[in-house]
Parts: C-alpha cells; sequence; structure tokens
C-alpha cells in the first residue's frame, strides 16, 4: 500500500479578539499527525468544534495552515488540487442550476465539451438514482436527493481522493443510512480514496478501514482504531457483536473528549472541579 | 359550475378595491361634495384621455417621457451593475469607498437638480442625469450588498472542483447575485418615474410630467388629471416590464418563491 495522504504537527490558529477587545487566538489544530493509504476509507471522527472540517478544508486546499506538513502525492499542499474532490454537509449546490449542470460544473472547470460532460454526467446522475431527475432544479429535490447529486457532482471528474464533510449529517436517520449503504457501494467499485468526517460513531465504523478519533480543541488525533470487518458490509452487520465491540473501544476513547468540548471536566482530585472556559461556539450538536 | 363561481369571485375580489375607489371618485365631484374645479370625475378624464389620443399629443408626450426615463435609467443599469459588481468583489476598496456611497446616496437628486443645470444646461442631458442619479443608487447598493452577501459555500464548492477566480466571477458570484441586482433594478425604475415627473416640471416643454403641470395652469383639470393617470400607468408598464426581464434571467427560482411579474 502507498502513503496518498501524510499529514504531520500540521497547526491551524484564527486570530481573534477576546471579550476584553484584546488579539488572542483560538488553535483550532496542534500537532495533528494522520498518514492515509491510497483506495482507504479514513473516517474522522470528533466532538463539535474539534477541527475535523478544518482539516479538511485545510486538506481540499481552502484553507491555509498555520504551520506543520501537509503531503499529497509526495507533494506538499499547496492550493486547490484539482484530483481532490469535496461534499460539503450543506450539499452546496448551485441553485440556479439543474442537477445535471450542476454535475457538470466540475468537467466544465476542466475543459470538457459539452457533449461529452452531458454524458459524463448523466452517466454519474444515474449512478446515483436519480436519471429521471435531471433536469429538476436542487429546490425541487429532497436533502437526500441533494446530496445524492452532490455525490454524484464530486465523482463526476473522476477524483483521486473524496473528502467528505459530515456529508449525511442534515439528514434523517433512514434517508442517511441508505445513502451510507450506496456511499460504500460506489467506493467499492471505484476504490478511491475516502476522507470522511463525522461524529456519528456508528456511521464511521460502518463505512472506515479506520477510524480516527480527535481529541476536543485544540485537535488532534488521539487514537486510530482499525475495523477488519469483512466487506461488503450489510447493514445488519451494526447488530454483530464485533461492531459493538468497536463501538464500545471507540466510544471510550471519545468520551472524555466529548465531556471537554462541552465544558465538562472529569472531578479531579485535590482540585476543585471548575468548568473549562468555552470561547466561541458552545458544543449544541448531539453527539451519538 | 363551482370553479366558474370561483373565477368570477376572486376577478371580483381582485378589482373590487380599484371599482370602489373609481366609484367614490366619480360620485365625489358629481354630487358637489368637492369642487368640479378641483377634482374632475374619472369619466371626464377618460373623456381627456380620449381627446390626447385623437390629437396626437399623447405620443409626443409619452415618447419624451420615455426618452428621459429610459435613457437616465439604461446608464444607471449598465453602470450600478458594473460598479457594484465590482465594489462587491474588491471588498477592501468597497469598506473604504462605502462612506462616500452612503453620503452621495442620501443625496436628493432634486436637491442636485440646479448642479446639474449649472453644469449640463437646462436641456435634456440634465434630466436625464437626475433621473440617472435617483436610479443609479438603489441598483448600485443593491448590486454590491447581492454580491457580498453570496454564500462562501457556493464559492468553496467552486473552487474546491478547481474553479478559477473568473470562473467563479462568471458562473457563482454573477448568478448568485442576480436577485439582489433584479431587486435594485426594481427600485431604480421606480424612483426613475419619480424623478422623471419632477425633471420635466422643470424647464420642460414636453413629456407627461410637463404636461401635468401645465395642465393644472391652464386650468384643465381633466387633463391634468389624465396625466397623472397615464404616468402611473407609464410606471406600472415599466415595472412589469423589468419584473418580465427579472423572471427570465432568474426562471430557476419558480415555484422557489411566489413569481412576482404573474
Amino acid at each position: 500500500m502507498t502513503v496518498k495522504i501524510q499529514a504531520m504537527n500540521v497547526k491551524k490558529a484564527f486570530p481573534v479578539q477576546n471579550e476584553y477587545g484584546k488579539k488572542d487566538q483560538i488553535i483550532v489544530l496542534d500537532d495533528f499527525q494522520l498518514q492515509v493509504q491510497e483506495g482507504e476509507f479514513l473516517s474522522i471522527l470528533g466532538p463539535s468544534g474539534c477541527g475535523k472540517s478544518t482539516f479538511l478544508s485545510i486538506l481540499a486546499g481552502l484553507t491555509s495552515k498555520t504551520s506543520g506538513e501537509l503531503i499529497v502525492d509526495g507533494q506538499p499542499v499547496n492550493g486547490v488540487n484539482k484530483k481532490h474532490s469535496v461534499v460539503f454537509q450543506g450539499y452546496a449546490l448551485f441553485p440556479w442550476l439543474t442537477v445535471v449542470e450542476n454535475v457538470e460544473t466540475g468537467l466544465e472547470i476542466r475543459g470538457v465539451l459539452k457533449k461529452e460532460r452531458r454524458e459524463i454526467a448523466l452517466e454519474y446522475i444515474n449512478l446515483v438514482g436519480l436519471y429521471t431527475f435531471a433536469n429538476r432544479y436542487p429546490h425541487e429535490l429532497s436533502g437526500g436527493m441533494k446530496q445524492r447529486v452532490a455525490i454524484a457532482r464530486s465523482l463526476a471528474y473522476n477524483p483521486d481522493v473524496l473528502l467528505m464533510d459530515e456529508p449525511f449529517g442534515a439528514l434523517d436517520a433512514q434517508t442517511r443510512e441508505i445513502l451510507q449503504t450506496e456511499l460504500l457501494r460506489i467506493w467499492e467499485s471505484s476504490k478511491k480514496t475516502i476522507i470522511f468526517i463525522t461524529h456519528s460513531l456508528d456511521e464511521a465504523i460502518y463505512l472506515s478501514d479506520r477510524v480516527a478519533i480527535m481529541t476536543a480543541r485544540p485537535g488532534r488525533v488521539k487514537k486510530i482504531i482499525d475495523i477488519p470487518l469483512e466487506r461488503p458490509r450489510q447493514f445488519e452487520i451494526r447488530n454483530s457483536e464485533e461492531f459493538v465491540q468497536l463501538r464500545q473501544e471507540a466510544w471510550e476513547v471519545l468520551k472524555d473528549e466529548v465531556l471537554q468540548a462541552q465544558g465538562v471536566n472529569p472531578p479531579q482530585e485535590g482540585v476543585p472541579a471548575k468548568r473549562v472556559e468555552q470561547k466561541g461556539k458552545i458544543a449544541n450538536e448531539k453527539v451519538v | 359550475m363551482r370553479k366558474w363561481s370561483n373565477i368570477l369571485y376572486q376577478t371580483w375580489y381582485r378589482s373590487a378595491a380599484i371599482v370602489i375607489f373609481l366609484l367614490i371618485w366619480e360620485l365625489l365631484p358629481r354630487l358637489g361634495l368637492v369642487s368640479k374645479a378641483y377634482l374632475s370625475p374619472p369619466t371626464e378624464v377618460i373623456v381627456a384621455i380620449q381627446e390626447l389620443i385623437s390629437t396626437g399629443d399623447l405620443w409626443v408626450h409619452v415618447a419624451s417621457s420615455l426618452q428621459r426615463s429610459l435613457s437616465g435609467l439604461i446608464i444607471a443599469i449598465t453602470s450600478g451593475i458594473v460598479l457594484g459588481l465590482i465594489l462587491g468583489w474588491f471588498k477592501k476598496f468597497e469598506a473604504f469607498i462605502d462612506p462616500l456611497l452612503q453620503l452621495f446616496r442620501q443625496i436628493s437628486a432634486f436637491a442636485l437638480f440646479p448642479v446639474f443645470i449649472l453644469f449640463l444646461g437646462i436641456g435634456e442631458v440634465s434630466k436625464s442625469a437626475i433621473i440617472f442619479w435617483a436610479a443609479f443608487w438603489p441598483i448600485l447598493l443593491n448590486t454590491v450588498s447581492g454580491v457580498k452577501h453570496v454564500d462562501k459555500l457556493l464559492i468553496d464548492s467552486a473552487r474546491s472542483m478547481g474553479a478559477s477566480q473568473p470562473y467563479i466571477f462568471r458562473k457563482v458570484i454573477i448568478p448568485a447575485a442576480a436577485p439582489g441586482i433584479f431587486t435594485g433594478i426594481r427600485l431604480g425604475g421606480a424612483y426613475c418615474i419619480t424623478a422623471l415627473v419632477a425633471a420635466e416640471m422643470i424647464g420642460s416643454a414636453s413629456g407627461l410630467g410637463f404636461y401635468i403641470l401645465n395642465s393644472q395652469e391652464i386650468f384643465q383639470i381633466p387633463h391634468m388629471y389624465a396625466g397623472i393617470i397615464l404616468l402611473a400607468f407609464l410606471g406600472l408598464g415599466l415595472n412589469y416590464i423589468l419584473a418580465l426581464v427579472e423572471s427570465r434571467f432568474t426562471k430557476w427560482k419558480k415555484g422557489l418563491v411566489r413569481d412576482e411579474a404573474a
């Protein structure tokens, strides 16, 4: 196996003003280490605000890092990599374009001619099961359908790496499960490298080869758990003893970080328990 | 059957306010509650409009009003959009220039009219200039805010696919800002008609604004009201055309928001 992505000591700090109007900074990522193999499905799991999305954004070239090294295919990351594609939680479809025009966007940017890109786009729309909706506008689709379009769009220009930022976070449980299974099917037939951000334990374990669990902010990888579950995976695998054990193991690692991210410290001996000060957004999303 | 009565009811409901208004307007002077010297009943106004049409005067006045308002408006639309796109894109410069723009925006076009006359004379150019000034600001400011408030996620999404800056500008910023730009254009259209009347009431020998004031001065009261009504229709027509253009360009919004043009 070849190393596809390597992150070494990646740090990200945002300048902010504190409540006294003085310059301060929020350190989102610090000492972040990660290695991703080619063709691997890796999930990054962490409490809200731990910087997992920030890491993805840096990897996508949308945000710059403060320091550290980030290497993809042996080259340091410098701006947007045209072989990467991103799927956002908020779908990020262009509302003024039809489904097929949305899917064509990446191809258009790459200079693919109109007729050819339409053919390719329709092929991928078919892959996500939306062929009959090709000429609809995004606002005519449900959330699950929108995310299918976004996935088709991200695959259409045949990237090496798929970066998925909580793609199913806004969907209802049933839709989410269907899309997870479909994503696995697509990944198994294309063997792309996928980095998948989530805060759902089940989702991470069900989908991934490995799950990287992050600490609360400033985020770094606390532990990487191998998921040796057999593939192809069926939905029922979630009820298996192996799955439940992996879930328990991951939860043990994640639990303290979730508490800390929510501003609660486990009581310590000899020290009066005090609340950890939270700057910015308080974690209000429910961590499963 | 039921459907027909429903349509009939809807038509009545949608036009009742206007019909009642016209009735009251007709009755007030007819019953002598208001002197006819001040308020002509609508039937007389219609006669006056017919007269205007038959003498051909109508076209003279409407044509010169249209020419002034459209020339001012078109220049305001093109320059407002181009400048607005540039200012919205270069945010630092926009932050620098914004206080000045806010100040200019507050300067009434009518207050500036003497200045325009001073610089441009009392002819057509100063009239177009006052219309331009009135219509330009809403178009510019709405374009700027339209561009500034484009969802960052959409820009990120295009960037993540490897889009260049010019591509993002053409294919993301402009379509995303289009609804804001059209709000500006519609406002500009409304302000343009207001400014038109004022411009035509000062130093003009044609146009509906001139016609209204002139009719009052020569005690042709039905004609004065005829001019006012025609001006209202001109404004309605302009708004309708602008709404039509808007719905043509923002077709994708159909069903998303109720179509205002319909």
